[in-house]
């Protein structure tokens, strides 16, 4: 992928979408960086010193959306600017990317450092932010878990940041490390909807010009597994428990199986007609909803379900022997209807266009070049035997519940 | 069944309605070349509906009944309606609000298929006393869930201090007592009263032969419930709030707020103009590029961005802004200050027009998704209005409208504030 820019031509759409994705590979302190530098970059710059100049400024070009967030993708942690404007007639998005350009290489800097009140204030939000992630539970939930099964590296590190990092970071620091990813981390650039490729390329060419292509490996690492399940629980106020089980196969997205297990994961407990949904909920009354799903670039299977404090051990039991049971009688009805969803899953990104980037970002890390067709065929073509192979592959690793008091 | 084509030029969508005569009401978006096809069907039931008409004298039902029946609608003597959608690739769900009740599919194959489930399911209700019982817990769990949520408890507390009797101050779940409460004669009373076949629209969007799908629609309903849709009946409300403040606590971090406005008469129901007309007023008071936003975040007073909300049905209406921060006594002073400003001082013309096309930006944008669209054309439909009459709605909107919503109505005597604090 040796170009300055992906694009996806469409006039499918009302809008024109840009993202721009600077990949970093961070240290645990470093995740708060990227965490607090997104903040930043999402409320000023020295153009547009102030949030509500940069509102403004935006509510001036239509209502166009603009972002800028921390995703995983696997390893990696992704700095992501997004900005979709209107966009029926064709147009060379000069307006947007001279917008994102002052965002990205003009930040709002005295005496190399963050301007201090900006980035006070910031500092705080992010605080804030860390702390009241608790508030949602069922995600809290789920981020624990993770945590919990990769520790503070790579996957297992939280994008929105940790307390103690993010209260030592200094201005200056932050400035430092915002040059370093700047000069070092490779960026993608992707644009979609019904725009002039050759004129935006020029305009990058110009512009972005020392966006160097900088490789980025996607580094299989061996998996770890556990012989006995970690199990944490946490106490809080609330009458229903939360709880999330997590799964680890080995299997990244790079990887043909990856195809199997999605399919294994819809059928195990993808819908309301689904193996956990009938033997957890409908047949156990244990719970409200249950339901399993994949993070596709590390092959982890995850259940969260919210459950009554006392129906802990029962869940725990009846989700392992749902799957243990599975393995060796997934019918031919089950397979059919679990491809249609998958393929289902993929096809709907045709009609997003921040889920069509989101696709092209994804190629680019695991460094292959699959259509959304091309993977519609791998379902279609996935056999029995290969999901349940894939099955054989799923090894329990942790359990996270948020218990009611007593 | 003929119907009527509306296009909008500047916005190039078109929307296929069918008229009177042909007896469902339905409205079909095409959208070429979008793999995604989305149908559902609205009945204009909702969890408010709970006293109405029957044969002369006032029927109650418990509180929790529309959301109940949209539960068990998915029940079948064969089984679950969601295998069945399943088998077919389609994605089924559904929803109870306040006036209505959704049940909707989206699909990228077997389209007509799928639609004809949905009818058949709707149109063939399968209570009994055993899944009747069975759904209980269920339904309790559900309202559990809710429970723990704060921004839900902000919210129903609300409701509550600002109606004395309206059915919506009720939790659209009900509660665990009135559920137990609920029966098989219960369901199909209501459901006979108000799934009829005046009380509905069926609404699609996606890659589809309008014509088609209008006749394999009118087809399948055919013989549905013909009988006149029961009137509801609300209790008296009078125009004043019940008390000023509600403070609540619940195990979270950060304290969360409501501020709402009951508003009068004249917003009971409002039309499309009217609110859009209020989203506008409400996003240049208080949204992300106004005065009173960048003061409180400056201070770091408030760190997220206030939601604001304006909801008007049968008998009631209200203005609502949420968010999150320390004091929030102190913010609704703020508000209704900056009420009693805008009314002395008006709205600056250049704020308004950039307001306005950002709004209209937003509402072409919501065009890109198949399921936007859908969930608009519902929302539209409660109005008997579609979405080709949205973009010239709101490009009437004149600043003195917006100026003259916001004069009535608008005061500290109708104001009421929410609170849900964290645990000492």
């Amino acid at each position: 992928m040796n170009n300055i820019a992906q694009f996806f031509n469409t006039n499918k759409f009302k809008t024109a979408l840009i993202t721009i994705a600077i990949r970093t590979k961070p240290e645990y302190d470093e995740v708060s960086k990227n965490a607090l530098l997104a903040k930043i970059f999402s409320v000023s710059c020295d153009k547009y010193r102030t949030k509500r100049d940069i509102m403004e400024r935006l509510e001036n070009m239509k209502g166009a959306v603009f972002d800028v967030s921390v995703i995983k993708k696997g390893d990696e942690h992704i700095i992501l600017f997004y900005m979709e404007t209107l966009c029926i007639e064709q147009s060379n998005l000069f307006e947007e990317f001279e917008f994102l350009r002052e965002i990205i290489y003009k930040p709002f800097v005295n005496e190399n450092k963050f301007d201090i009140y900006v980035f006070d204030r910031e500092k705080n939000r992010l605080l804030n932010e860390i702390k009241s992630k608790r508030d949602n539970m069922n995600e809290y939930a789920i981020d624990r878990c993770v945590e919990e099964m990769y520790g503070h590296e790579g996957f297992g590190l939280d994008c929105t940041g940790y307390l103690r990092s993010t209260e030592k970071i200094t201005s200056s620091e932050l400035f430092d490390y915002y040059k370093y990813i700047i000069k070092n981390c490779p960026f993608e650039i992707i644009v979609s909807g019904n725009v002039n490729e050759e004129e935006i390329k020029n305009y990058l060419r110009g512009n972005f010009s020392d966006v160097i292509f900088r490789k980025s490996n996607f580094n299989k690492k061996n998996e770890k597994y556990r012989d006995k399940i970690n199990e944490v629980t946490e106490v809080a106020d609330i009458k229903q428990g939360k709880l999330c089980m997590g799964f680890k196969t080995g299997i990244t997205f790079k990887d043909k199986e990856i195809i199997p297990l999605l399919i294994f994961s819809e059928i195990l407990g993808g819908s309301a007609d689904s193996r956990l949904f009938a033997s957890v909920r409908e047949k156990e009354g244990l719970c409200y909803y249950i339901n399993s799903f994949v993070y596709k670039f590390k092959g982890v299977v995850m259940v969260q379900a919210g459950i009554d404090i006392e129906s802990y051990d029962k869940t725990v039991e009846t989700i392992e022997t749902t799957i243990k049971d599975m393995i060796n009688n997934i019918t031919d009805d089950e397979i059919k209807s679990a491809k249609k969803s998958v393929i289902k899953y993929f096809i709907d990104k045709k009609d997003s266009i921040p889920l069509i980037c989101d696709s092209i970002l994804d190629n680019i890390i695991i460094d292959e070049n699959y259509s959304i067709d091309d993977y519609v065929k791998m379902i279609d073509n996935c056999t029995k035997n290969e999901i349940t192979k894939v099955g054989k592959k799923i090894k329990p690793d942790t359990v996270y519940f948020i218990s009611g008091r007593e | 069944m003929s119907s009527v084509l509306k296009k909008n030029s500047v916005i190039k969508e078109k929307i296929f309605i069918s008229d009177k005569e042909s007896g469902i009401k339905c409205y079909l978006i095409p959208k070429k070349d979008y793999v995604n096809k989305e149908c559902a069907i609205v009945f204009f039931y909702g969890a408010n509906d709970m006293n109405f008409y029957d044969n002369g004298k006032i029927y109650n039902s418990q509180s929790g009944t529309a959301h109940f029946i949209e539960h068990k609608l998915f029940a079948n003597p064969e089984g679950d309606v969601f295998t069945l959608f399943s088998k077919n690739g389609a994605s089924a769900n559904a929803f109870t609000d306040f006036e209505k009740t959704v049940y909707y599919f989206n699909c990228s194959e077997n389209f007509y298929d799928n639609v004809k489930i949905l009818i058949n399911m709707v149109k063939t209700p399968y209570f009994t006393n055993e899944n009747v019982e069975s759904e209980k817990s269920i339904i309790k769990q559900e309202i559990t869930m809710y429970d723990d949520n704060a921004d839900w408890r902000v919210y129903y507390e609300m409701l509550n201090i600002m109606y004395h009797n309206h059915s919506i101050k009720n939790k659209i779940a009900g509660t665990c007592d009135t559920v137990e409460k609920i029966d098989e004669n219960m369901l199909n009373k209501c459901y006979n009263s108000f799934y009829t076949a005046d009380n509905m629209a069926v609404i699609c969007a996606g890659d589809f032969d309008e014509n088609e799908l209008f006749d394999l629609i009118k087809n399948e309903f055919k013989g549905f419930n013909s009988k006149k849709q029961v009137k509801s009946v609300y209790d008296d409300e009078p125009c004043d709030i019940v008390q000023k403040y509600s403070m609540v606590q619940m195990d979270i971090k950060e304290t969360v707020f409501s501020v709402g406005f009951k508003l009068p008469k004249s917003f009971f129901e409002s039309d499309l103009k009217t609110s859009f007309a209020l989203k506008i007023g409400g996003d240049i008071l208080f949204g992300e590029s106004s005065e009173f936003y960048e003061n409180l975040y400056n201070k770091g007073i408030l760190k997220e961005s206030l939601g604001i909300d304006f909801v008007s049905g049968k008998e009631f209406a209200f203005f609502v802004i949420t968010g999150k921060c320390e004091n929030p006594e102190d913010i609704a002073e703020l508000i209704a200050e900056k009420f009693k400003q805008v009314q002395r001082n008006g709205l600056s013309s250049e704020v308004f027009e950039r307001i306005k096309e950002k709004h209209k930006g937003r509402f072409i944008r919501g065009l890109n998704s198949v399921d936007a669209i859908v969930i608009a054309q519902i929302n539209f439909a409660v109005k008997n209005t579609d979405i080709s009459e949205v973009y010239d709605a709101i490009s009437d909107i004149d600043i003195n409208f917006v100026s003259g919503v916001l004069n009535k109505g608008f005061d500290s005597k109708n104001m009421v504030l929410s609170v849900v604090k964290p645990l000492e």
